[in-house]
């Protein structure tokens, strides 16, 4: 009797084991931490909900899949050296980076062909027209070559900016003081926050915090230094139509030098801006705690995935709204041009979302079909709609204002730097900027800032630098100086 | 007799019989000890594959522009470029600062070693051992974030400094004064327990009747000391000493975590240096010739320092 139920056991254990290998299985890394997104409690809806989402089409589909946790520190560099080594799972889920892309294109499926063809999921004729945004905006802003499709994804279909400063608007309201329309408005409100001893603004000088404050000085000051480059290579100006190798030529020919007057103007700007805003600590702030959010500062800089964090937070204890970084104008410096502000953003979506490549090994794995089948799963128009109704920002169609559909003046005020000024072709910023990986610019803008060298110094280390990079960027990349255009006329 | 008559006698077979006697006997001690060779063939294997590999395609690699993938020979571009560095003398002169600090800081463990050796109940020698070993198993990372709250502007330092009556507003990591000597500062009381546990060690295998003799020609404390005990541990302070010149010359790990090398370039060092060139850029062949450059210097100072030791002690 005994071996009886001992063989049964035997058996039934034999026949699950091969049910469960006859089941296919996809393996998919995925950003951030799975576990946490299975328990339902991570910080990041948008990947909650695709992580959710795609579980859902492995049990219609009948498929396992296997997640494959990618902590986001250093997420470039560990799939870009799975990517060369052959070694990535089936489908990789990830923010689109051109970085790790550069002269690698070749090792990812290119899904333009499939784009003309319908979706199974989807209730329109071509798999393209699912969309609410152009497919390839993600990648079209970067380094892809245009039309050609490498990452689809989830995305709120409007034209928003990522970057906006947050405010406390209680703090605001009992110092008398408005939403800055410009950046000398903007360092007013930081002397009347100081005058009540309050510390303005937020920044991380270790952090990526810096970046974003740069950012919108620099694509706002560099402006002409921009026009220059593209008009010399006879680029048409859009998002991101500055190269590194326009880069490189502009750093060679003299166009972008840190004796330049707009170079040395931005690191002006941003001083006053650090003197007058910043906290004192900005260059180690203890990064154990939520300056913001803890009310050690009135406003800080940051993305839209805070939205949902500080909404949700039980530590916020304050009403907050945002804003864009504001405009510099000729109040600021004679050499504002700008008539608006050069932003970090997605046009029509696409840039905002998840999105998802598939390594070309898939294809040699014969898993590709399932990997499209599950791609195009994510990205059919009603899969984007449900996955878009769990966003911290409220799924606004591109035609429409977001006033028409959001009307609690609450959530206006938080949401308002998102959407004011709008995000066109036009506002998104160009790749102009500190051309060096490891941010030579805002290294030695630390050292600048607290008095250790002059601005002239900080101009001339800054050239040394650039030309050092620019040097070593030829080589590496290969590419042909011969065949650059011809030095502007001084 | 001289080269070419050497290889003359090779080729014409007049040293051959001593020769295979001699490879016969090295062959027979080989397959008479057959299971050692073959226990050690799997770890001399992993070796080579995981360490001398990587090693020799990091030589190779420092003569390229090699981004992973692709690669191109370029000479000797990247060691100029990394010896063209503004930022070089820098780098080196906090790397020299911070080999200058860990070698003295060396005298703590050498000196928490010798007082629990001196302690004379057991137990108490057995529980202080446990309470220096005891830090090892809290995870790295823990140290870091401590150490980075300690150093902040509203921190455990400032906050010591404040109650002291000073009123400190340094923001330790974020003042190109004080961040490298924060750095170093950094595991204060620096009592590194596997450092201290070589030190006892040394200690404990001083032989007893040698103290004895020493007491009975009446030797002081200090005596006893400097001129017994210390110069019994000396093989021990000569490794340790080695290997602190290695892990500095190598580390880049504080400044990574603590301040990426800043602010500005202020706790910049080589190795991290590298660590961007690789992670950052892309960079591997570049990154690879600062490994070599590493190499050499550690090879180098390791040399001198031997070199020294062996002086010393003639």
């Amino acid at each position: 009797m005994r071996k009886l139920a001992f063989l049964t056991c035997l058996m039934l254990l034999v026949v699950s084991f091969g049910v469960a290998s006859a089941q296919e299985t996809l393996t998919i890394s995925f950003w951030g931490n799975v576990q946490e997104y299975a328990e339902g409690n991570s910080d990041n809806a948008a990947w909650e909900a695709s992580y959710n989402l795609i579980n859902q089409w492995a049990e219609e589909k009948g498929v396992a899949v296997e997640f494959i946790s990618q902590p986001i520190d250093g997420i470039y560099d560990r799939i870009r050296t799975q990517l060369i080594s052959g070694t990535l799972p089936d489908v990789v889920a990830m923010y689109p980076s051109n970085s790790f892309l550069t002269g690698n294109l070749d090792l990812l499926v290119n899904l333009t062909p499939y784009m003309s063809q319908p979706n199974p999921y989807g209730s329109f004729d071509t798999w393209s027209e699912e969309f609410w945004y152009d497919q390839s905006v993600g990648l079209r802003d970067t380094a892809i070559p245009a039309g050609e499709v490498y990452f689809v994804g989830n995305s709120l279909p409007s034209n928003i900016g990522q970057l906006v400063i947050f405010y406390n608007t209680e703090v605001f309201a009992e110092a008398g003081l408005e939403r800055p329309d410009t950046f000398a408005d903007l360092l007013t409100t930081c002397d009347a926050l100081n005058a009540q001893g309050i510390t303005p603004m937020f920044n991380d000088g270790t952090g990526p915090f810096f970046g974003w404050y740069t950012l919108p000085i620099v694509e706002g000051l560099y402006a002409p230094i921009t026009t220059q480059i593209l008009s010399a290579w006879g680029v048409e100006d859009a998002p991101f139509a500055v190269t590194g190798e326009m880069l490189a030529w502009a750093v060679q020919n003299g166009v972008l030098s840190g004796s330049n007057e707009y170079v040395l103007e931005s690191a002006r700007i941003m001083n006053e801006l650090a003197t007058r805003c910043w906290n004192t600590d900005w260059q180690a702030p203890d990064t154990s705690v939520d300056y913001f959010l803890t009310n050690r500062t009135a406003m800080t800089i940051n993305g839209f995935w805070m939205l949902g964090l500080y909404g949700n937070s039980e530590d916020m204890n304050f009403d907050f709204g945002t804003f864009a970084f504001p405009l510099i104008t000729e109040e600021s410096t004679p050499l504002a041009t700008l008539p608006f502000v050069r932003r970090w953003g997605g046009v029509e979506g696409g840039e905002i979302g998840n999105s998802y490549m598939i390594p070309a090994t898939t294809e040699a794995n014969g898993k590709l079909d399932l990997a499209i089948d599950l791609l195009q799963y994510l990205t059919a128009r009603t899969t984007n709609d449900a996955w878009c109704a769990t966003q911290p920002m409220p799924c606004i169609p591109k035609d429409q204002s977001v006033d028409e559909v959001v009307t609690d003046p609450v959530q206006q005020t938080q949401l308002f730097g998102f959407y004011n000024p709008t995000m066109s072709n036009d506002t998104a910023i160009r790749g102009i900027g500190d051309p060096t990986p490891d941010g030579v610019f805002n290294r030695l803008f630390m050292t600048y800032n607290s008095g250790t060298i002059t601005l002239e110094e900080l101009g001339e280390q800054v050239q040394t630098e650039w030309e050092r990079w620019a040097e070593r960027a030829i080589i590496d990349n290969g590419w042909d100086t011969s065949t650059w255009p011809a030095a502007p006329a001084s | 007799m001289s080269n070419f008559s050497v290889a003359q006698a090779d080729l014409d077979g007049k040293d051959v019989p001593a020769r295979s006697a001699s490879r016969s006997s090295l062959l027979r001690a080989i397959w008479k000890n057959r299971i050692l060779y073959l226990l050690l063939s799997p770890t001399i294997i992993g070796m080579i594959v995981f360490q001398y590999y990587p090693a020799l395609t990091a030589f190779w690699g420092s003569f390229h522009s090699w981004d992973g993938r692709r690669a191109r020979f370029v000479g000797l571009f990247n060691y100029e470029f990394f010896l063209e560095d503004p930022r070089l003398l820098q780098s080196w002169v906090n790397i020299f600062l911070l080999l200058i600090f860990n070698l003295a800081s060396l005298a703590m463990p050498l000196l928490i070693a010798y007082l629990i050796y001196r302690l004379p109940n057991a137990a108490h020698r057995y529980w202080y051992r446990v309470l220096v070993v005891l830090p090892i198993i809290a995870p790295g990372f823990v140290f870091i974030v401590l150490w980075r709250w300690l150093f902040s502007l509203d921190g455990g330092i400032n906050i010591i400094l404040r109650a002291l009556g000073v009123d400190s507003q340094v923001v330790w990591l974020g003042n190109a004064d004080t961040a490298l000597g924060s750095i170093m500062f950094m595991g204060f009381p620096w009592i590194e327990a596997f450092t201290v546990l070589i030190f006892l060690a040394g200690f404990i295998a001083i032989p007893s009747e040698m103290l004895d003799a020493a007491a009975v020609d009446g030797a002081t404390g200090w005596q006893r000391f400097f001129r017994i005990e210390l110069p019994q541990v000396q093989g021990q302070l000569k490794v340790l000493v080695i290997l602190t010149f290695i892990g500095t010359v190598q580390d880049f790990g504080r400044a990574l975590f603590m301040t990426r090398g800043g602010p500005g370039y202020a706790t910049m060092v080589p190795g991290l240096r590298m660590y961007n060139a690789f992670t950052q850029e892309n960079a591997y062949g570049y990154a690879s010739a600062i490994g070599v450059i590493l190499f050499i210097v550690i090879l180098v100072l390791t040399l001198i320092n031997q070199r020294l030791i062996r002086s010393t002690e003639q």
